[in-house]
């Protein structure tokens, strides 16, 4: 059996990190399924263990002048509570998984677990959440497209944990939301959507597009999105075969037990014409 | 090894061994509550439902480790609550209970639901039942079940 501990402190499992390399166990939702063999066996997990989900220290969300401040062990259920949460994470966070899921699950779990298909990563990616990465003995704040470096890899290094998760307060004009699966509960994202833009004097002024599960990493496109900033609604609509051939060239969809390759393509396509639709 | 305290069903109770144990295989094997049913055992069918702190979770996905120090309520001891008398009277009525495999995770997920929202919509509902599976009854039954639990209870919750 592995060292297993339950840690007391951010500091005790800061100091243990520094000594070598553990799974950071949050709710766990993942990791049990990914680890376990057959009932009633205990979970044999390959690397020594640090439990964290009951840091009380890591459970709150806090509000700043410019930015939202998500304790990394806050659950998803959670955050359901706080008016603060922005509406495109709620959006997402209702449609993952159950609600009994939901009440152990958390976000930093998800980011760490960094499944292409983790749902609560491409509202993230939208609303440019930074990832704060601590260690005994510095923090690092990563943007979120930075955080993830490949197919379930993280820029994570063996003596740090995701402590906390910010968002900076935008106001969108609109934003918009999609996840398509097979069950409305308990499922795994085909592809997941979330888009946001504003609008000053008739021209667009933010445009924000993040899709899921259609690469190693979620799509996220700065390049694409300066090309419709300051353009009118007139001009982007006008723009929009042209945008979506742009993304289709970025996307990697794969065949799996969810859906393939001619799917996923066809409903990114479907779904950043509908964003692109709602523009007004 | 680790020492785990938490309340079950209303008692203080300790477990020592190893933290990394499925809290589904620690209530039926160590404590013998054998109510909760091991379905799918990746959180996907909620057979396994207890209560955690009063909120439902799948206790095929919970390690023991993560109970420490909390409350943990399982199908036996909600049935010493009125509120459960309420559930399954409902549940009775509306014919909501075939084989029976999956019920006692069923009335977990109504007593969360209700705890939090004692007059929930019918899409309030389907919300809190979403994550439980039942392979006979179609889940109307339990839909009707799980609203007239919330009007004959009225004031429990």
């Amino acid at each position: 059996m592995v060292e297993q501990i339950i840690v007391k402190s951010v500091e005790e499992a800061l100091s243990r990190l520094s000594e070598r390399k553990y799974i950071i166990y949050a709710g766990g939702t993942d990791l049990i399924v990914q680890n376990r063999t057959v009932s009633e066996a205990p979970i044999p997990f390959k690397n020594p263990v640090l439990y964290c989900a009951n840091l009380k220290e890591l459970k709150y969300v806090k509000e700043g002048d410019d930015y939202l401040y998500i304790g990394a062990m806050t659950t998803l259920s959670e955050l359901l509570t706080y008016e603060s949460v922005p509406k495109l994470l709620k959006e997402a966070i209702e449609q993952m998984a159950s609600p009994a899921i939901r009440n152990i699950a958390t976000l930093a779990g998800n980011l760490g677990n960094a499944s292409p298909a983790g749902d609560s990563l491409v509202p993230l990616y939208t609303l440019n959440a930074l990832i704060k990465c601590q260690s005994v003995k510095a923090s690092r704040l990563i943007p979120i497209q930075d955080f993830f470096v490949g197919l379930k890899k993280t820029a994570l290094t063996d003596s740090e944990m995701i402590t906390e998760i910010i968002i900076p307060k935008n106001r969108f004009k609109s934003t918009m939301y999609r996840k398509v699966g097979t069950r409305k509960a308990d499922a795994l994202s085909k592809v997941s959507f979330a888009g946001a833009y504003s609008i000053v004097h008739d021209k667009i002024c933010d445009f924000r597009i993040s899709i899921g599960a259609v690469n190693v990493t979620v799509v996220r496109r700065f390049d694409i999105e300066a090309k419709l900033i300051g353009k009118t609604i007139e001009q982007a609509q006008k723009m929009k075969n042209q945008i979506i051939s742009l993304y289709l060239s970025s996307i990697k969809p794969i065949n799996d037990q969810r859906s393939n390759i001619e799917y996923r393509t066809q409903v990114t396509k479907n779904l950043i014409s509908a964003f692109m639709d709602t523009l007004d | 090894m680790s020492k785990i305290t938490f309340i079950l069903n209303g008692k203080t109770v300790s477990v020592e061994g190893n933290p990394g144990v499925r809290l589904l295989d620690v209530l039926r094997n160590e404590f013998k509550l054998t109510g909760i049913k091991e379905g799918c055992g990746e959180g996907e069918c909620g057979a396994c439902a207890v209560l955690l702190d009063h909120k439902i979770v799948n206790s095929c996905s919970v390690v023991l480790a993560n109970v420490d120090g909390h409350e943990i309520t399982t199908i036996e001891g909600l049935k010493e609550t009125s509120r459960y008398q309420v559930i399954r009277d409902s549940f009775g009525h509306a014919g909501a209970v075939q084989c029976g495999f999956c019920t006692p995770g069923m009335v977990i997920a109504t007593e969360s639901l209700l705890y939090d929202n004692p007059t929930p919509t019918e899409e309030d509902i389907k919300i809190g039942m979403s994550g439980n599976l039942c392979r006979c009854t179609g889940y109307q039954s339990i839909i009707e079940a799980v609203k007239k639990a919330s009007e004959d209870g009225d004031g429990l919750w």
